[in-house]
């Protein structure tokens, strides 16, 4: 098979960066393939991927060795737009690249860009729109789409230019199942039907494997292996569930509400000691506010909250005793170095001195012992990720709320995670944890709450809990690995 | 999500949204312009009348609606009080307390009028424009009546990212509050310090996005061409050629007041 794309001996490094991020990476893609990269965080994939789409060559102050050639023409005799008429990136979040307010002034955007007459806009949008299946939002505003809605929108206006070859980069990172189905159903439609030549970054390498693609595997810059996609791992069984001890939260008929928009309808649940609950749902079913009511950031509409005998919970109370991680890890990058971050809870709060011992432990757990003196603005995704959680652990609160913090790691980051967060409850805390994937869950937690639309719809153990998502349409969180 | 971004584009429209963002654009300048060239107290204080009752026919309702809604009647109010008080020219028409030696004047009634009428009629012209104008197709009319397109997409990408960044620095805040962080001291200090602390993380995310925006539009030929063409075709309607009309009425009456 001719090669479309063709990537030879090719190194890159970021200007100022000490690293090569690409180190002699070798590859070969056909027309029509669909191929998956896959490894550890910070390994280089979306960097290659970059490098790909013709983005990297030209950027000042990098360095550049090799060659990428599309069709035997190599990339970096030609500008960026001419680049991208052969080759379209989706980039991971959908929100960060909209130039635009509606679905069809996106889709329109690039196709303007090309001068093209208003007609043959129009009818490029209809074609991108119906093969992503997303006509019905032609009309909407952006900022009202769902996640899975704006992703197959992004890959709409990419799309809408013809590209030969598309390249996504995680496209179902920020997303939950049910969104990650209908995304990975457009871009089986795309290679049957457009014969697109797709290349994936992907952790997730088992939501691939219906579609059987060839998976390129990373690490450290280089690809070590190649070959077809791993076999579906067997799903583990439910974990005995620790006994639960001491109630440290209480909500009873709780209504929060955005405006018009209700975020939690009528949700009474207790949180006990020596537990990990998953929180579970679609994007926009009310688990962050949840979380945030808990840690008394939001207070409720309605409905009354106990938090750690706090029956007015507001985050000042609750600081000591409580953490919360969010979504966005550079959102809660507070110190001048990873050390100062990891032990400011306990600083502000007057107890560095006894909470120093368990928070280089955390550290050294984390693999972030050795960076301590660094800023924390260095570290990688994955690595920001531990600290973040280091540092909501450090003081030992009786109650974590963690929100979606496995979004964006590769399995081995996940599982450490997940590790931190179970020695935390077996030691005695209460945790609540948003999350996706329902076999990290049947190996980690202790019982699963469902929200749907915010109400809580679920609350049982891990074993109940598939026969509830089978029975009630939520059929995509029993995926593999999900 | 964590809240809600009350200034923006409400989709639930009326007639107001149905008008040309030019034609609005220009009743908003006529209006703006009008009540700082105008000196009669009549002109901003109709303006306020006119104001009110067209956000009443297109389903806006102030207080419910307009943000900072209360802080902007009481800086009114405030700023009547100030020049009621403290204007010692014309004749007194009342005088509240001789012992702090303030007397009201006609004179000072007028020019709260005035300077109260004028703060009014600006900050609701303009909050009644963002509500009911679509910012991206107040961009595109703008660049089709000949503003260079890098220009109109700066402006679009602002409308678009400054209720991201609202949510953003209200995550980071959170978060800092969850970690222990007190601003406490007088409000100046506790503004430096919120300042101080939130401006690193933003400044890193809003890079970031920035970066990835780039990437989003080159990616699509954004700047290849010197013009491009314009998918989104807005033509002015018979409400806008009424409105049109009015506004020429407007800038007559403005310019025969102040001739007068």
């Amino acid at each position: 098979m001719p090669a479309l794309l063709q990537v030879t001996d090719l190194h890159y490094r970021y200007p100022r960066a000490s690293d090569w991020a690409l180190r002699g990476v070798n590859l070969r893609i056909g027309p029509g393939e669909m191929v998956a990269l896959a490894g550890p965080s910070a390994c280089g994939k979306s960097t290659l991927a970059l490098a790909m789409a013709g983005f990297l060559h030209e950027r000042p102050g990098g360095q550049w060795r090799g060659a990428v050639h599309a069709e035997g023409t190599d990339l970096a005799s030609r500008s960026l737009y001419e680049n991208a008429e052969f080759v379209g990136l989706v980039q991971q979040n959908p929100e960060d690249q909209f130039c635009t307010l509606t679905v069809e002034d996106e889709i329109a955007f690039g196709l303007e860009n090309r001068c093209y007459p208003p007609e043959q806009i129009a009818s490029q949008i209809d074609w991108a729109l119906d093969i992503v299946a997303a006509r019905h939002l032609q009309r909407r505003q952006l900022s009202t789409l769902s996640g899975g809605e704006q992703q197959r929108v992004a890959i709409a206006s990419v799309l809408a230019a013809r590209p030969r070859i598309l390249i996504l980069d995680e496209p179902t990172s920020n997303l939950d199942p049910t969104a990650t189905q209908s995304v990975l159903q457009v871009l089986e439609r795309l290679r049957r039907q457009e014969e697109l030549t797709l290349v994936i970054v992907e952790h997730k390498l088992e939501v691939l494997a219906p579609f059987a693609p060839r998976i390129v595997l990373m690490e450290d810059g280089r690809i070590v292996q190649g070959g077809a996609p791993p076999p579906a791992s067997e799903r583990p069984a439910p974990r005995n569930p620790s006994a639960p001890g001491e109630t440290v939260a209480k909500l009873v008929r709780v209504s929060h509400d955005y405006g018009s928009r209700p975020a939690l309808d009528d949700i009474s649940l207790e949180l006990q000691r020596g537990q990990i609950v998953a929180l579970m749902g679609d994007n926009g079913s009310g688990k962050s506010t949840l979380l945030r009511c808990l840690m008394g950031l939001i207070r409720p509409t309605s409905g009354a909250v106990t938090v750690l005998g706090n029956t007015v919970p507001t985050v000042s109370s609750l600081a000591r005793r409580a953490g919360i991680v969010f979504q966005n890890p550079d959102h809660q990058l507070l110190g001048e170095t990873v050390w100062d971050d990891a032990i400011m809870l306990a600083r502000n709060t007057g107890r560095e001195e006894p909470v120093r011992p368990r928070a280089q432990e955390l550290l050294r757990q984390g693999g972030l012992w050795e960076r301590r003196e660094d800023s924390p603005w260095r570290l990688s995704y994955g690595q920001k990720r531990r600290l973040n959680v280091t540092a909501a652990l450090a003081h030992g609160p009786d109650l974590l709320l963690a929100d979606e913090i496995l979004i964006g790691q590769d399995p081995t980051n996940a599982h450490r995670l997940m590790r931190r967060l179970r020695e935390s409850a077996d030691s005695g805390a209460a945790v609540l944890l948003a999350l996706h994937s329902v076999a990290l869950a049947q190996r980690y937690a202790d019982r699963a709450l469902f929200l749907d639309s915010g109400r809580l719809a679920f609350d049982g153990t891990l074993e109940a809990l598939g026969a509830y998502l089978a029975e009630h349409d939520h059929t995509a969180y029993l995926e593999p690995t999900v | 999500m964590s809240g809600r971004v009350k200034l923006q584009y409400r989709t639930d429209g009326g007639w107001l949204h149905e008008l040309h963002p030019l034609t609005k654009l220009g009743w908003l300048l006529g209006l703006t312009v009008g009540s700082f060239l105008v000196a009669t107290p009549w002109y901003p204080a109709l303006a306020v009348v006119g104001l009110w009752g067209a956000a009443y026919l297109a389903r806006i309702r102030p207080a419910r609606d307009m943000r900072g809604w209360r802080l902007l009647l009481s800086t009114s109010a405030a700023f009547f009080a100030l020049q009621v008080l403290f204007t010692r020219s014309g004749s007194a028409v009342a005088d509240p307390s001789s012992v702090l030696g303030l007397v009201i004047t006609d004179e000072g009634l007028r020019r709260g009028v005035l300077v109260a009428g004028r703060f009014l009629a600006v900050i609701m012209a303009s909050q009644l424009f963002v509500l009911t104008t679509d910012p991206s197709g107040l961009a595109y009319a703008l660049m089709r009546a000949g503003l260079p397109y890098r220009y109109g997409f700066a402006l679009v990408t602002a409308i678009r990212l400054a209720p991201l960044f609202e949510l953003e620095a209200n995550t980071i805040y959170q978060a800092q509050l969850a970690r222990g962080v007190r601003y406490d001291g007088s409000l100046f200090r506790r503004i430096i310090e919120v300042l101080r602390q939130l401006l690193l993380p933003l400044l890193v995310g809003a890079l970031r996005r920035a970066e990835r925006l780039a990437v989003s539009m080159e990616g699509r030929q954004f700047g290849r061409y010197r013009q491009r063409t314009f998918y989104r075709t807005a033509q002015l309607g018979p409400p806008d050629h009424v409105a049109l009309a009015a506004l020429l009425g407007l800038v007559v009456v403005t310019i025969w007041l102040m001739v007068a």
